[in-house]
C-alpha cells in the first residue's frame, strides 16, 4: 500500500513537470542515463549481493540470495 | 553457489529497466562489450569475472542480445575453513540470451538463462514489458522471472535438492524537471526449496556440530528510490536509497551517492560512495545453546555494515567506449567473532564497440 502511494505521488508530480523534447539537453547527457553501463551494473550486483543478504530494487542494483 | 541465484535475478532486474530501443536502431546495428573484474579481500578470497555481451538489431524489428559470464573463485575464508574444508576453487559459467521487441506501443523482452558449476545447475526464464507515457515523461516497467535450481554436493552423488525462485520487478521513472529524473523500483521474490549450504555447519555450546538448516520458503521485498540531477553543465548527481525486508527477519538499508563530471567531450570521471547496514535473520546465531528448528552461522545473515567508494574513468569515442575503475569496501561484522572485519577491493575495466 505504501509503495502504491509513493508511485501515485510520483505520477502526480508528472502533471506538474511535463518537460518537452527541446527542453531535455540536461536529461540527454550520457551521465543522466539511468541504465548507465549495464555490464558494470551486472558486475557490481554480482559482488554486492554475494557479500550481502539483500536483493533487488534494480534502480540501484541487481538481485541475489543470502541463502548459502 | 550463491552466485547462481544472483545471476538469475540480475537478468530479471535488467529486463525490467532495459530500454528496448528497437525503433531507434538500424538493421544490423549492434554492440560488443567485454568486461573483466577482479575481486580480492583480506579473508583469502579472490574472484575473477569475465563478461562478454553482444547485441544486434535484426532485419525484423527485434534486438537479440546474448552474454557469457565466467567466474573463477578461489577461497580459504574462515567460513569454509571453520567448516573443515580446505581452500577451494570453482569455475562457474553462465549463458544467457534475450530478445527485445516493440509491439502495440509496448517494449517487451523475453529471455533465457542457464548456469552451472560443479554442484549447482540453474535454468531461468524472464519476461519484461514497459511503456512510455505522458509525452515520454513517465516510463512504467514490469518484469517477471522464474528460476529452477538443482543443488548438489561435491563428492556426494546422492545429495540433490531443488530450489525454485519467482521474482517480480515493478518500476516507474519520472522526469521531475529539465534537469532531474526520479525513479522508484520495487522487487518482490518468493523462493521455495533448499536454501541452506550443504557445506556449512553450526556449532553448539557443547562443542557438537550440526548441519545448517534454513526455512524452505522465503519472501523478500526491496524498494529503491533514486534521483539523477544535473548540477550545472558538466556534473551529474546520482543518489539512491534502498530498503529491504524479508520473511527471515533480515532487513537492510543501502545508500549510494555518485558524482560524474565531464572532463571533456569524450572523458568522464565518476566518484562514488556506498553504505549498507543489515539486521540479522531471526534464527542466526554464531553458536547455539541447543539445537533449533532453523540454524545458521552464515555471516551474510548476521548483523553487519559495510562502507566503500571508488573512482571510474570512462572514455567515449565514436565507435568505442573504454572504462576502468577501482572500488574499495570495508565490512564490519557485529556478531561474527571469527571475522570482525574485512577489506575488499574490486578493480576492472571494459571496452564496448558499436557498429
Amino acid at each position: 500500500m505504501r509503495v502504491a502511494a509513493v508511485i501515485i505521488a510520483l505520477l502526480a508530480a508528472a502533471a506538474c513537470a511535463r518537460v518537452k523534447p527541446h527542453q531535455r539537453q540536461d536529461l540527454a547527457r550520457r551521465s543522466m542515463d539511468p541504465a548507465g553501463d549495464r555490464s558494470e551494473r551486472k558486475l557490481d550486483g554480482h559482488v554486492e549481493e554475494y557479500r550481502e543478504g539483500s536483493i533487488g530494487g534494480a534502480g540501484a542494483g541487481g538481485g541475489g540470495c543470502g541463502c548459502n | 553457489m550463491r552466485l547462481q541465484l544472483i545471476a538469475a535475478f540480475a537478468v530479471i532486474a535488467s529486463a525490467a529497466v532495459a530500454q528496448a530501443q528497437v525503433d531507434d536502431a538500424e538493421s544490423g546495428a549492434g554492440t560488443l562489450d567485454s568486461e573483466l573484474a577482479l575481486y580480492a579481500d583480506d579473508d583469502a578470497t579472490t574472484v575473477v569475472t569475465t563478461l562478454v555481451n553482444a547485441d544486434v538489431r535484426l532485419p525484423v524489428p527485434v534486438i537479440v542480445d546474448a552474454h557469457a559470464l565466467v567466474d573463477a573463485v578461489s577461497s580459504a575464508s574462515v567460513d569454509v575453513v571453520s567448516a573443515a574444508t580446505p581452500r577451494w576453487t570453482e569455475t562457474r559459467v553462465e549463458l544467457g540470451v534475450r530478445a527485445q521487441a516493440r509491439f502495440a506501443g509496448l517494449d517487451g523482452d523475453l529471455g533465457y538463462l542457464t548456469s552451472g558449476e560443479n554442484d549447482w545447475r540453474s535454468h531461468g526464464v524472464t519476461f519484461g514489458v514497459g511503456r512510455d507515457l505522458a509525452d515520454d515523461n513517465t516510463t512504467l516497467r514490469a518484469g517477471y522471472g522464474y528460476t529452477a535450481n538443482r543443488i548438489g554436493r561435491a563428492r556426494d552423488p546422492v545429495f540433490e535438492r531443488a530450489l525454485s525462485v519467482h521474482s517480480a520487478e515493478l518500476s516507474v521513472a519520472q522526469v521531475l524537471g529539465r534537469s532531474t529524473l526520479g525513479s522508484l523500483a520495487y522487487t518482490g521474490q518468493v523462493s521455495d526449496g533448499y536454501h541452506a549450504s550443504p557445506y556449512r555447519y553450526v556449532m553448539t555450546t557443547s562443542g557438537a556440530a550440526a548441519a545448517e538448516t534454513h526455512p524452505t520458503d522465503r519472501a523478500r521485498h526491496a524498494l529503491t528510490a533514486r534521483v539523477l540531477h544535473a548540477l550545472g553543465p558538466v556534473t551529474t548527481l546520482d543518489a539512491s536509497y534502498r530498503v529491504y525486508v524479508d520473511g527471515w527477519g533480515v532487513s537492510s538499508h543501502t545508500a549510494q551517492l555518485a558524482l560524474t563530471r565531464e572532463l571533456g567531450a569524450a572523458l568522464d570521471v565518476r566518484l562514488r560512495a556506498r553504505g549498507y547496514y543489515q539486521g540479522a535473520a531471526d534464527f542466526y546465531r554464531e553458536s547455539y545453546a541447543a539445537p533449533m528448528r532453523y540454524m545458521s552461522a552464515d555471516r551474510e545473515l548476521s548483523t553487519f555494515w559495510d562502507a566503500g567508494g571508488g573512482v571510474k574513468l570512462a572514455w567515449y569515442g565514436d565507435a568505442v567506449e573504454i572504462g576502468v575503475k577501482i572500488d574499495g569496501s570495508y565490512y564490519r561484522f557485529l556478531d561474527f567473532a571469527r571475522l570482525a572485519g574485512r577489506v575488499a577491493v574490486v578493480t576492472g575495466g571494459g571496452i564496448t564497440w558499436r557498429w
